[in-house]
């Protein structure tokens, strides 16, 4: 069985705790986020090749554009190795797209190119929603998600262990 | 000359053109190959092409690798020698963290093993420690060290260094409450976190960590580390084995580190290398079943002190029955008199007397079956008057036969069977000689030896001679020596005084010694005598009185000693057959009338009387008498009463 590192990463209160609670049964406290910046867990996705086993590295809010780089500086420690990225943004707030998107490719310039795809969420909020999605390259699926009420959660999942079960 | 040398050349150029048919085109390569190896730069620049793939191929044989050791060792060895200085700050910056590294490990290890002797000190483990101490000789400090040296190393993690990815997992026999891979990517996370935090660089990883009783070992590899979860206490040669065993992983699977699926995990070599990584050392202390075992050892050692106490107990009031046994046995024993019983140097000790003529202690005990030991005896020497034992005593003096019995009967010694007539004479004299026997009676035995035709001898008409019998008399009537004995008309005269109780004993029966009877008449002749003139003493004695018929208080006292003195009188002459009569005259002076006076003198005889007879006196013996009143002057010398006294012998 294939298991690869799966960092979330995000702008602050974006919801990326909230989705992986969705998705996973949680194994740590999410005290270690205030602490460590970090929390781990882990499910399994049953592809269509071979089941893949997600290490889901949840990190704290962090932003490369603000001028406290402390946090930024944290988690890239922790997004050494990673195989995957989840990039998750708030449909509501367009800022938080250039913040993930700007994470992704610091990493991919400092590394290596590994796959991502992208979670806007919060689309139970449609009223409020101003997602702009043009910015996104043609590499990075996106998927409108809601930790409220689960929609396209687990699909978003699900299509992230497609890829990694192809690679 | 000039032909010499054209015949030279002319041989020359004959021989390079020779060499250039034969050879032709490899003369061009061997002269560059000459050239190669004559040339220093390209013979270094060859040696540099190759180097590597020696040093490959030498670490890949432990010979090679041996040889080129040596001349390395002895190189450095060399440099040091030589420029000390220089290699002294060359090690300068790893010195002081090594140095310190292994203070910490040192102190850490001492600190675990002083937590365990202290964990132990009281436990029967920790007992059976310090009996080993005393056996070997070895400090008891020493052997909890050498016990508490035991560690198990329970799980370890290979995980790869930048993804934080499990690479392969080996565990002992518990299973991790979360996932392996949530755990070592955690680890990592914690890792990182560190080093973040305190600013410390890669290169300066987290090496170890505390978890209660269990001990976290990170084994930092340059592309894995190797996590191992340990219970106990590792010594620090384990982290060597351990960093050992994570070098030959790096070697043997360093190029699949990189691997997503868990084909790796699955390679039997790694996991035999992730096996070994188990490390242990057996040690009871983990050991849960042995554990379980200590109340059940408690258990029995208390059983054990419980069965010794009652065991113990029993055992003493067994002794002390036995004590008390043996101390009422001799209490009760004839010819024995215990005095004390006491404990002492463990043995119980009896003391007091014992007649010579009673068996042995030890004797007696073998008798009723009783064991000697444990008892000690200190009896003084005594003669017992206990009838049983004189008598014992006498049958074994006198020699007399078994079936010769003693008995005695009112101070009568009465003797059955054969005697010896040395034994027959010696019984006879006992008679009076002993404080017990008065008289021997050998009228049931017969003499030993005798006629076959005598069958008894009569002994009754045994005689003393006057001085045996005399002598004999005055020993068993214990006569004072106011008393005198004399022989007269054939009998045993008894004269003199003495108090009359010893008369009356004594003259109760008819005693004869020998055929010399005993005659107390001139005793008792002297004694009436002597009684008579007491009662003159007392006679004629005079009470005074007041004007009417109250005593004087001097009469009063003279009264109350005169009538004990009376009553005793009255009392011995009773005994000695002697017939006193009392007279009590009362008397008045010659004031008053007739009639007055007449009352008067009766009253004061009766206060008399009634005080003789408060004292014991028979009133039979009382009379009264009242002489004719005569009128006169007051007197007061006649106010009285005057006791009159007489006595006779009774026929």
């Amino acid at each position: 069985m294939k298991s690869a590192k799966v960092c979330m990463v995000g702008a602050f209160g974006v919801g990326k705790t909230s989705l992986v609670r969705r998705f996973v049964h949680q194994q740590f406290d999410e005290r270690y986020h205030t602490t460590l910046g970090v929390k781990i867990d882990t499910r399994i996705v049953e592809t269509s090749n071979e089941p893949v086993k997600l290490v889901l590295w949840d990190m704290e809010g962090a932003d490369p554009f603000e001028t406290d780089k402390r946090p930024l500086t944290r988690i890239q420690s922790y997004l050494k190795g990673a195989h995957a990225f989840i990039l998750v943004t708030d449909g509501t707030r367009p800022a938080t797209v250039k913040t993930a998107l700007g994470l992704y490719h610091d990493f991919c310039r400092n590394h290596q190119y590994i796959p991502a795809i992208m979670l806007a969420n919060k689309a139970d909020l449609t009223a409020e929603w101003r997602f702009d999605d043009s910015v996104l390259p043609d590499t990075i699926n996106l998927y409108q998600t809601s930790a409220l009420d689960g929609q396209n959660v687990e699909e978003a999942f699900m299509a992230l262990g497609e890829i990694l079960a192809a690679l | 000359m000039t032909t010499e040398k054209q015949t030279e050349q002319q041989r020359k150029d004959d021989l390079e053109r020779l060499q250039k048919l034969l050879l032709g085109e490899d003369r061009s390569r061997l002269n560059l190959l000459d050239k190669r190896i004559s040339e220093f730069e390209s013979r270094a620049a060859d040696v540099a092409e190759v180097l590597p793939h020696v040093f490959e191929r030498i670490s890949k044989d432990p010979v090679l690798e041996a040889e080129l050791e040596k001349p390395m060792v002895r190189s450095m060895r060399s440099a040091i020698k030589r420029d000390a200085p220089a290699f002294a700050e060359f090690m300068f910056p790893v010195m002081g963290p090594a140095i310190r590294r292994a203070v910490a490990d040192a102190l850490k290890s001492l600190v675990q093993r002083i937590n365990a002797a202290m964990e132990h000190s009281f436990s029967i483990k920790g007992l059976r420690w310090r009996l080993e101490a005393a056996r070997s000789g070895v400090p008891f400090a020493q052997i909890v060290l050498g016990h508490t040296m035991r560690f198990a190393v329970q799980e370890a993690f290979l995980i790869a260094r930048d993804t934080g990815m499990v690479l392969a997992h080996a565990h002992r026999d518990e299973n991790l409450v979360l996932d392996e891979d949530a755990v070592a990517a955690m680890l990592t996370a914690i890792q990182s976190f560190i080093q973040d935090s305190l600013g410390m660089s890669p290169d300066d990883p987290l090496r170890s960590a505390e978890l209660g009783d269990r001990t976290m070992w990170v084994i930092n590899g340059p592309e894995a580390i190797l996590a191992c979860i340990i219970s106990g206490a590792p010594p620090r040669d384990l982290r060597d084995e351990l960093m050992a065993l994570l070098e030959s992983i790096h070697a043997r699977y360093g190029e699949r580190f990189h691997e997503t699926d868990d084909a790796l995990a699955k390679e039997s070599g790694l996991r035999l290398l992730m096996r070994q990584c188990l490390r242990e050392e057996l040690d009871e202390k983990h050991s849960s079943s042995k554990r379980s075992k200590a109340p059940i050892y408690w258990s029995l050692a208390l059983a054990a002190l419980l069965i010794l106490a009652g065991w113990a107990t029993w055992q003493e009031s067994q002794k002390r029955q036995f004590e008390s046994r043996v101390i009422d046995l001799f209490r009760s024993q004839p010819g024995y008199v215990v005095s004390s019983s006491r404990r002492q140097d463990g043995a119980l000790l009896i003391e007091g007397l014992r007649d010579p003529s009673t068996p042995p202690p030890d004797a007696i005990l073998t008798t009723r079956g009783l064991p000697q030991q444990g008892l000690r005896f200190r009896f003084k020497p005594f003669l017992s008057l206990e009838p049983a034992i004189v008598l014992q005593g006498l049958h074994s003096s006198l020699g007399l036969e078994n079936s010769t019995g003693l008995e005695l009967k009112d101070r009568t010694l009465v003797v059955n069977g054969v005697l010896q007539s040395n034994q027959a004479e010696n019984l006879t004299r006992l008679a009076g000689a002993h404080p017990l026997i008065n008289a021997v009676d050998l009228s049931g035995t017969k003499l030993a030896g005798a006629h076959p035709l005598i069958s008894a001898v009569d002994l009754s008409g045994t005689r003393l001679n006057a001085e045996e019998a005399l002598r004999l008399a005055r020993r068993q009537l214990g006569a004072p020596d106011t008393v005198e004995l004399t022989l007269l008309d054939g009998r045993i005269m008894v004269t003199g005084y003495s108090d009359i109780s010893w008369y009356l004993e004594q003259s109760g029966e008819l005693r004869q010694f020998g055929e010399w009877k005993v005659d107390f008449e001139p005793l008792l002749g002297g004694l009436r005598k002597g009684l008579l003139a007491d009662a003159e003493k007392l006679n004629e004695s005079v009470f005074y009185f007041t004007r009417l018929d109250s005593l004087t208080a001097q009469s009063e006292a003279d009264l109350q000693v005169f009538a004990q003195q009376l009553a005793s009188l009255m009392q011995s002459s009773d005994r000695l057959g002697v017939d006193m009569t009392i007279t009590l005259i009362g008397q008045v002076d010659g004031t008053g009338t007739a009639e007055q006076n007449a009352l008067t003198s009766r009253k004061r005889a009766q206060l008399v009387r009634d005080r003789l007879i408060r004292s014991g006196i028979d009133s039979n013996k009382l009379l009264f008498e009242y002489p004719a009143w005569v009128s006169g002057s007051e007197n007061l010398a006649e106010r009285r009463v005057i006791v009159r006294i007489s006595g006779e012998n009774r026929s």
